[in-house]
């Protein structure tokens, strides 16, 4: 089986050397991290996703985002000076009736329940912007566009610390984020989940590289966890899913150096203050505001009376033993666009199906192979910080797919809530195909899966999204 | 040999992927959706409350060729004899004559009212494509055959569908532009694009291909080996 082939180790000798005096690839900066030889491939592919996400940006029907509707006009309140709001006494202006439909609680507002850090940081862009509702709406889409371009350079260098000598790995993970359909379609809408994509790609990427230092996490990576942390908790509550997979690395490092309990606990007693406390202790003025408003810290309890939404609540073994809720989420999690408005045909769904199965079917063969390798005794498949770095980006998947359950108990849920560990997914993914090419060629996959994805992004361009709204036929289900 | 390896080959494969991208995007047909909610139309008459075996379907482009029904059969049969028909919904013609007539079989077990969750529920039916259908509303509805007359088959909902190229639907969004765009702009922003797409395409697809070259050619020998021997102890070594 192909799966036998060992994946690459993360990092050669020198590397290594550099690690040990203490020179992370952290103290080159970001932007410095990239080598020479990516840049040839890194360019274009950041090229195409800018010009693939400037036409998305466009053809889509506007307002027709997932909540575009609600973010937007609560954009343009703080932009006002109207102050934060009470889910249920905001109303929207009449000039949306048109788009009533893409509203969950139509007249209101439900999106004023979201802290208000993206809305308030886009409300600045916003005042300075011509008073034309169309113009600013296409404005702050285009801001969307620099968060997806900055969570594909994190899959970029996320899958570069793992793997960083797989090619069809560190290339392949970029690629999948950038041509992935319903990530791009969150990078081209008004919409506060792009940020928090671009945010939790950060943490789990600064996760990842206080497990590989041989310094493990230091007080000022700590803190800058703690700091992204706490304004992910501000762009959106659900991004408190960040902390069991920080932990989880911190847990992984401390133990990882000590081997014993009393050092380790201490250790993550002052890590985990400034990781996990800081965002914790900043988000709750948020939290008393909600528990004063609605009667629970996150406001959640309020989505539920939400008609439609509420109603469509289901019970965790109800979704996870319904084969119609998995092929719903499926179906989200490629192509739903429109604010599910637009699918695609079952047939192509169950096409990319059998694909990414294929993948799924590598990280089983890989995971049988790790577990057979330590039971007899042999040298591992991956080394200490691959196979601890997979356990927490797999972690980070885990996490957000409860997340996606959880909401269906609260409400009706989509897979889009998965989305911010879609990094994760990327990167998971080309490990999953890697299982099944020896390692010389292992490289052409990358060609194969940009071809693959290219071809889906053209045919779902095509066959589905313009002509939902383009053509003499079309458009007239946005605008009735 | 080792420049044409080296260069040509990943420059003529780039160059070829964005060519052939291009043309099956612009050139070849493709049976494209025509708009509606969730895809479908639904064939619920509201206004009498009550469903009924055809609806209409507003055809975003010409050569409208097919439409995808989801039919679902409430007794068990094994095969059930249809016909599906398509005439122009015209307020003017309230009984124009049907344009298309197409006879259709298909098994119980395909259109069993319980389909499972995986299961593609709708059949495909593809006629002679109505040239001129761009922007035209057409009925289309199934009646039962001699044979299945006593049987309880619906339909549930219909996709329709034309045979048109890329061009045909880039330019639609030309036509009406998306926005505060104009038609030159979106001449303009289309056309970017496009250049863009194509140029970073064969880029991309270049340099990975040299990637796939390289890797092929020089293996380091210690990954070789590798992949040689990756059983038993001894066998893989990996770092750390």
């Amino acid at each position: 089986m192909s799966a036998a082939v060992p994946l690459q180790p993360p990092v050669q000798s020198a590397d290594r050397a550099r690690v040990g005096r203490g020179r992370s690839i952290r103290s080159r900066g970001i932007v410095g991290a990239a080598t020479r030889a990516d840049l040839p491939w890194l360019t274009p592919l950041l090229l195409l996703f800018v010009a693939k996400q400037l036409l998305l940006v466009a053809v889509i029907g506007p307002f027709t985002g997932h909540d575009e509707v609600d973010h937007f006009y609560y954009i343009d309140r703080l932009a006002a000076g109207e102050g934060l709001g009470v889910v249920g006494e905001v109303d929207l202006p009449p000039s949306t009736k048109p788009y009533e439909e893409y509203v969950a609680d139509y007249p209101t507002n439900a999106e004023v329940i979201q802290p208000p850090l993206y809305h308030g940081v886009l409300a600045m862009a916003y005042r300075v912007l011509p008073e034309d509702t169309l113009g600013r709406l296409y404005a702050l889409r285009l801001l969307s566009v620099p968060l997806g371009l900055a969570t594909v350079w994190l899959a970029y260098l996320t899958a570069r610390l793992l793997f960083p000598r797989e090619s069809l790995v560190r290339v392949g993970t970029p690629v999948f984020v950038a041509l992935q359909p319903q990530f791009s379609f969150e990078a081209a809408i008004v919409n506060h989940d792009i940020l928090v994509v671009a945010l939790f790609s950060l943490v789990v990427y600064l996760a990842l590289q206080g497990l590989r230092s041989a310094r493990g996490f230091r007080p000022d990576l700590c803190l800058t966890i703690g700091l992204v942390g706490a304004v992910g908790l501000w762009t959106k509550v659900s991004f408190g899913l960040s902390l069991p997979v920080v932990g989880l690395a911190l847990l992984l490092a401390a133990w990882g150096r000590h081997r014993r309990w009393t050092t380790t606990l201490l250790t993550l007693a002052w890590q985990g203050a400034l990781a996990l406390a800081v965002p914790l202790v900043a988000i709750m003025p948020w939290f008393v505001r909600n528990q004063r408003l609605y009667g629970d810290p996150t406001g959640a309890e309020r989505l539920r009376l939400i008609p439609d939404y509420g109603d469509q609540a289901s019970t965790y073994a109800d979704m996870l033993g319904s084969p119609a809720f998995w092929r719903g989420r499926l179906e989200d999690f490629w192509g739903n666009y429109g604010w599910r408005q637009v699918p695609y045909d079952p047939t192509d769904y169950r096409v990319i199906e059998l694909a990414w199965g294929v993948a799924a079917l590598g990280l089983g063969a890989i995971l049988v192979r790790a577990g057979l390798r330590r039971w007899r005794g042999w040298s591992p498949t991956l080394d200490r910080f691959q196979a601890q770095g997979l356990v927490v980006v797999a972690a980070s998947v885990a996490v957000l797919i409860y997340g996606v359950v959880y909401v269906g108990t609260i409400q009706f849920t989509q897979s889009r809530f998965a989305f911010p560990a879609m990094v994760g997914f990327g990167l998971l993914t080309t490990v999953g195909y890697a299982a099944w090419l020896p390692a010389r060629w292992r490289p052409i996959g990358v060609p194969v899966l940009l071809l693959a994805l290219l071809a889906l992004n053209v045919v779902t361009a095509l066959r589905y999204v313009i002509p939902f709204y383009f053509g003499p036929g079309g458009g007239a289900v946005i605008n009735p | 040999m080792t420049r044409p390896w080296g260069q040509w080959v990943p420059a003529a494969v780039g160059a070829g992927a964005a060519v052939l991208l291009l043309v099956l995007a612009l050139v070849v047909p493709l049976e494209v959706r025509h708009s509606a909610p969730f895809g479908f139309r639904l064939t619920l008459d509201t206004e009498r409350s009550i469903a009924v075996p055809g609806t209409t379907v507003v055809a975003n482009y010409p050569n409208f060729n097919r439409v995808d029904l989801d039919l679902r059969a409430f007794t068990e049969g094994d095969r059930y004899d249809l016909t599906v028909y398509v005439r122009p919904d015209d307020p003017g013609r309230p009984n124009a004559a049907p344009i298309r007539r197409i006879p259709l079989g298909v098994k119980g077990d395909d259109v069993d009212y319980r389909k499972p969750a995986f299961a593609d529920p709708f059949t495909t039916v593809r006629f002679p494509p109505v040239a001129d259908s761009a922007g035209r509303r057409y009925y289309v509805w199934v009646e039962r055959g001699p044979a299945t007359q006593d049987d309880i088959v619906t339909l549930w909902s219909i996709k329709s569908y034309s045979r048109v190229d890329g061009r045909t639907v880039l330019a639609a969004l030309i036509d009406n532009p998306p926005g505060m765009l104009s038609r030159v702009g979106a001449w303009v922003l289309l056309g970017g694009a496009l250049v863009g797409f194509a140029a970073a395409t064969a880029w991309l697809v270049g340099v990975t291909t040299a990637l796939t070259i390289a890797a092929a050619r020089r293996v380091p020998a210690r990954v070789g080996a590798a992949a040689r021997a990756p059983r038993g102890p001894g066998g893989a070594k990996t770092a750390g």
